[in-house]
């Protein structure tokens, strides 16, 4: 079935997609050389089965294909995840492939559902038979394969294997699985409400929880990467939120800020996992005073945290304008936006401050800059971050909008813009003040909240089994009963 | 149909039978269990085919009615094949005592 | 050529004696040879069946000349060709795995020629109280197999085991036994063409042969609540014969349900209330088997659980009835055989060279035994439903055909199925790639383990993928399959 689909005509957005994924993951595979030391063979052929799989998501043509290489891709990364093989990785792997799997059964459901509707699996010819639909029968298929899409995002209420997973993987995986692998959800909620012609205001509200939730978390985080975790989860509400509203600035800046967060997200994890790899400490309260040993990390890690606060001229401030832009009209979703915006700045600020100024631990006296093959990467991305923000316009009208499919005109440099920068800085300051002062950035795990709600349910279930398992029959006449049990009850039932 | 005839006797073999494999805890009684359902239903089948006043089907005398020979042929498999069963049964039985030193299936339980 | 259904069936029989008279020749593999040929032989005798059973055809042999209804029929059709072709394939792929074993030797071969020659009895004939009879050729055979090698435990199993199919097979004896009543005939062919009769006029005893049969097969493949004999039996017994048992015996207990009830009662009366108790019964089966396989600590017990609640998909697509339905239950047959066949053999091997049978004292052994961690993890992504295994397109086949009759319920239990599959197949992923090690127990030695057990495993991983990617040329296979069900 796969083999007979016609797979190679790409269109815009499957490009603007693919250029993600082909510049982005050699970057990573340069990384790797310096930071994966064991067991080669086993990383490096499952890292080339996920990029297989990325590839095969963003190329498909069809909905089938789609769902197929997206598993493929979710079973590379798991591997990859528990690459590290410490205690906490299973958990963490168990739980994302878990919720992998479930999304994907989501999106598979409704692939199927359409497959019955349309008669066809195609994403061509379903955007031409979809016209023909009614409305009702619609709705319910766009809401199984948005559902299957949050899982495979990390949006909120299904973030649950997000924060567990990043911290234990290897860093070149945490860069990948935020620069990457998320965003293929976003693409694919882009892509059926292309398909199917419709808009989803629902996927607002869930953005704009997803911003606050995450940014509100990763205020409190110690360890490095949970907190960055949190920050892809914020970020990728506001692409949700620019999905959601569906103007064309909004799908624009959405996309915008699918190619931004993958910059300078990946930028950031791989900053941190050269901080990781020379101190080999992940907790804030342990580390400190990097600045004069690894400048190379500070510069990098600098441009990463405006760009990601949204600080011109930078590209995060280019899609976030984008965004804010296209919710100018609600005021609860401006005040959602600023606030969320100011925290991040803050969440970085407190960042930058704990690992890199202040005093230099005394464990960490010998520590350097990390090796060259790291750099390059970081350096590149960096690079990008400016050249990005510096050619937004063209960036717009030569790749975004032909992605959207319509004309997209955004004034990026417009004094506005510049003053609601001020602005985040200026309460991010406030907000970073505050928690210093309040301590708020303690590191007291919040242990109440979905995770808790999940595992618990999780061990729940497991003890239904156990109990289950109490009730098979040891006896042989016990055996025999049952048969005899079967064989009245199916006289019974059957007339 | 009702009667003392070889199916309701056949019938009633095969629920002793049944009554037997379910209460008994003796693995040598089961088995035997097991053997009285099958000979019950062998009963049954051969009853089946019997006509009153026939002939035995082995019998050359054209001029009276037959006795019909096919569940008596099928039937003569379907002993053979309790026989086997039986004996393979037993044998396991012998090899049950050898290594649990107990014919009782409260004591054979699984893990 | 003429007579190749009953060949098909009379060479494994006659290979299963030679391979004792084989002592006598003094050939060194002489078992193991006679044993391949015995099972290469009816796969020629069956290939050159196939262009005319896949047309539509079908190949009718009847035994000594005897016609129906007198005589004991033999017939060749899509849905037998089908079973037959993969029974074969999987029986040479346990040869070749029982290859290394030197403990396996002339008795084994024959019992294991003899199962299968019972396995293509059943599938091949068409008369009723035939099917009896091989069936209860391959039950002895089972029987004996699984206590080979005299395990205390094994011994127990099989006696179990015994004693409840027989129990249910004196049951089947007593539908055969109302049905020759009825209708004068053992030839299925001829007691289907009476069966709507006899409904019209007294449906009681169309419902209690068909309670009676369906107990008897359901037995046979494990339906809810007749399953308790499997996870005992399948986890005693040896490595190939495990694979024996949970690929094809459980099958051709479906085989037996598939034919009768299809070609008995009929697509229309089937689906009156059959179809739909066969349903439930088997989404029970689904949830019951991968809850139960959740909390299992031995392997191969987990596998055997496993086994059930695949059984319960392939129940669920039957009792569907549709044709996307057939298609998916029969695609998950082949699948599942080879799927569980290969996840059996890694066991073995991993339980060979650990000496450990429970799972959380296997630590850490993909550094041993890379290659077989990677058998399992391929062949346990298979089972899940995980593209591009074969898995996939069998469960996508079955999905599919649940959402279009509607039943929701059915989607939201094979979903959940999904999942738990996935979680305890992960579980086991997990403690194999843990960075602990496992202790070797002091009293054991690692068995030695040949090229022919690992091949066996690579070829099973290899075929599933190859499956996956191309599930064309099965699907090509199956089309006449249920052409024979479903006119």
């Amino acid at each position: 079935m796969i083999f007979n689909t016609p797979f190679l005509p790409v269109d815009n957005l499957s490009r603007f997609m693919l250029l993600i994924v082909a510049f982005l993951f050699p970057l990573i595979f340069i990384y790797s050389f310096s930071y994966v030391k064991r067991n080669l063979f086993r990383y490096y052929f499952v890292l080339f089965i996920a990029l297989g799989g990325m590839l095969g998501v963003v190329l498909a043509r069809d909905l089938l294909s789609f769902y197929v290489f997206l598993e493929v891709m979710t079973v590379g990364i798991y591997f990859l995840i528990i690459d590290n093989a410490k205690k906490e990785s299973f958990p963490a792997g168990f739980k994302y492939v878990l919720m992998m799997f479930a999304g994907g059964i989501f999106i598979l459901l409704a692939t199927l559902l359409l497959y019955n509707l349309t008669g066809t699996f195609e994403i061509a010819e379903i955007a031409k038979a979809a016209k023909m639909l009614p409305g009702p029968s619609i709705a319910p298929i766009f809401a199984l394969f948005a559902i299957g899409c949050l899982l495979e995002i990390g949006a909120v209420p299904f973030h649950i294997w997000l924060p567990d997973a990043h911290p234990i993987a290897p860093s070149p995986i945490s860069a990948l699985l935020s620069g990457i692998a998320i965003k293929v959800g976003a693409y694919a909620i882009i892509r059926m409400l292309f398909t199917l012609d419709i808009l989803s205001p629902a996927l607002v509200w869930i953005g704009a929880i997803s911003m606050l939730f995450g940014v509100l978390l990763a205020l409190k985080q110690t360890n490095v990467k949970r907190l960055l975790a949190y920050h892809s989860i914020s970020q990728m509400g506001y692409v949700l939120l620019g999905i959601g509203i569906g103007s064309g600035i909004g799908i624009g800046g959405a996309l915008f800020h699918i190619l931004n967060h993958a910059v300078f997200k990946m930028l950031l994890f791989l900053c941190m996992g050269a901080i990781i790899y020379v101190t080999g400490e992940r907790e804030l309260n342990k580390l400190g005073g990097l600045a004069k040993r690894m400048p190379v990390t500070l510069l990098t890690f600098g441009v990463a945290a405006l760009a990601i606060a949204g600080l011109p001229p930078f590209n995060g401030f280019a899609s976030k304008a984008m965004i804010s832009g296209a919710a100018a009209g609600n005021l609860w979703l401006k005040l959602v936006v600023i606030i969320t915006a100011a925290g991040t700045f803050a969440s970085f600020v407190k960042l930058f401050r704990f690992s890199f100024l202040g005093s230099l631990p005394v464990k960490l006296k010998d520590v350097g800059e990390a090796p060259a093959l790291m750099l390059f990467p970081m350096l590149v991305l960096a690079a990008a971050c400016f050249g990005l923000g510096l050619y937004a316009s063209p960036l717009l009208s030569g790749l975004i909008a032909p992605a959207a499919g319509r004309v997209i005109e955004f004034n990026f440099w417009s004094a506005k813009l510049f003053l609601d920068a001020f602005w985040i800085v200026f309460l991010g300051a406030g907000i970073y003040i505050l928690g210093m002062k309040t301590d708020f950035f303690g590191a007291t795990e919040i242990n109440f909240g979905l995770d808790w709600v999940c595992c618990n349910a999780a061990k729940l279930l497991e003890r239904g089994c156990a109990g289950l398992k109490k009730l098979q029959a040891r006896m042989l006449n016990a055996h025999l009963f049952w048969v005899f049990v079967a064989l009245i009850l199916i006289l019974i039932v059957i007339r | 149909m009702m009667g003392f005839n070889g199916i309701t006797v056949g019938i009633v073999v095969v629920l002793v039978g049944i009554y037997g494999i379910l209460t008994r805890r003796n693995i040598i009684k089961m088995i035997m269990s097991l053997y009285v359902m099958n000979s019950g239903v062998i009963l049954l089948f051969v009853s089946i085919g019997y006509i009153a006043g026939g002939q035995a089907a082995i019998l050359e005398d054209s001029n009276k009615l037959m006795v019909d020979p096919l569940p008596q042929a099928v039937m003569l498999t379907s002993l053979v094949i309790g026989l086997g069963i039986t004996a393979l049964a037993l044998a396991l039985a012998i090899k049950i005592y050898d290594e649990y030193r107990t014919l009782n299936t409260k004591k054979l339980l699984e893990e | 050529m003429a007579h190749a259904p009953i060949l098909i069936i009379v060479v494994p029989l006659l290979a299963a004696f030679l391979t004792h008279l084989t002592k006598y020749a003094n050939l060194r593999r002489g078992a193991e040879i006679v044993a391949a040929a015995g099972i290469i032989a009816p796969l020629i005798f069956l290939f050159s069946l196939g262009k005319t059973v896949l047309e539509g055809n079908v190949v009718k042999y009847d035994l000594g000349g005897w016609p129906a209804p007198i005589g004991i029929n033999l017939a060749v059709d899509g849905l037998s060709f089908f079973f037959a072709l993969f029974v074969l394939g999987v029986g040479l792929l346990i040869v070749v795995y029982s290859l290394g074993i030197y403990q396996y030797a002339r008795r084994y071969y024959s019992l294991l020629l003899l199962a299968l020659s019972g396995i293509l009895g059943i599938i091949l004939t068409r008369d009723i109280f035939n099917m009896y009879v091989f069936f209860e050729i391959l039950a002895v055979a089972s029987y004996v197999l699984i206590t080979y090698k005299r395990k205390a435990r094994a011994i127990a199993a099989s006696f179990k085991y015994l004693i409840i199919t027989e129990s249910a097979w004196v049951l089947f004896l007593l539908a055969i036994a109302i049905l020759y009543g009825l209708t004068g005939t053992l030839n299925m062919d001829g007691i289907a063409s009476q069966i709507n009769n006899i409904y019209k006029s007294n449906p009681q005893v169309i419902y209690l042969v068909f309670s009676l049969m369906m107990v008897a097969f359901g037995i046979k493949c494990g339906m809810f609540p007749l399953h308790t004999w499997i996870p005992e039996a399948h986890s005693q017994a040896p490595t190939p014969v495990s694979s024996l048992l949970s690929g094809l015996i459980l099958k051709v207990g479906i085989y037996a349900m598939l034919r009768i009830f299809f070609l008995f009662f009929g697509a229309s009366l089937f689906l009156r209330g059959a179809g739909q108790l066969i349903l439930y019964l088997g989404l029970v089966t689904l949830i019951v088997g991968a809850g139960l396989a959740l909390v299992q600590d031995e392997l191969k017990k987990l596998l055997a659980y496993s086994s059930i609640s695949q059984i319960g998909y392939i129940l669920v697509a039957v009792g569907l009835g549709t044709q996307l339905g057939l298609k998916g239950g029969l695609f998950h047959i082949f699948n599942h055989a080879l799927i569980k066949s290969g996840l059996f053999f890694c066991a073995g091997i991993i339980i060979s060279q650990t000496g450990f049978w429970k799972v959380s004292n296997m630590k850490g052994v993909w550094r041993q035994m890379p290659g077989v961690t990677f058998s399992f993890c391929v062949l346990s992504l298979a089972v899940i439903g995980i593209p591009p295994f074969n898995g996939f397109v069998s469960k996508m086949f079955i999905l599919d055909a649940t959402l279009m009759a509607d039943n929701y319920l059915a989607v939201f239990f094979l979903f959940t199925g999904i999942l738990l599959t996935a979680a305890y197949y992960f579980r086991v992923i997990q403690t194999f790639f843990s960075p602990e090690e496992f202790q070797h127990r002091p009293d054991f030695t690692p068995q030695p383990v040949g090229p022919f057990e690992h091949l066996s495993t690579y070829i099973f991983a290899l075929l599933c993928l190859l499956v996956g990617i191309f599930p064309g040329i099965i699907v090509n296979l199956i089309q006449p399959a249920i052409k024979v069900l479903l006119p």
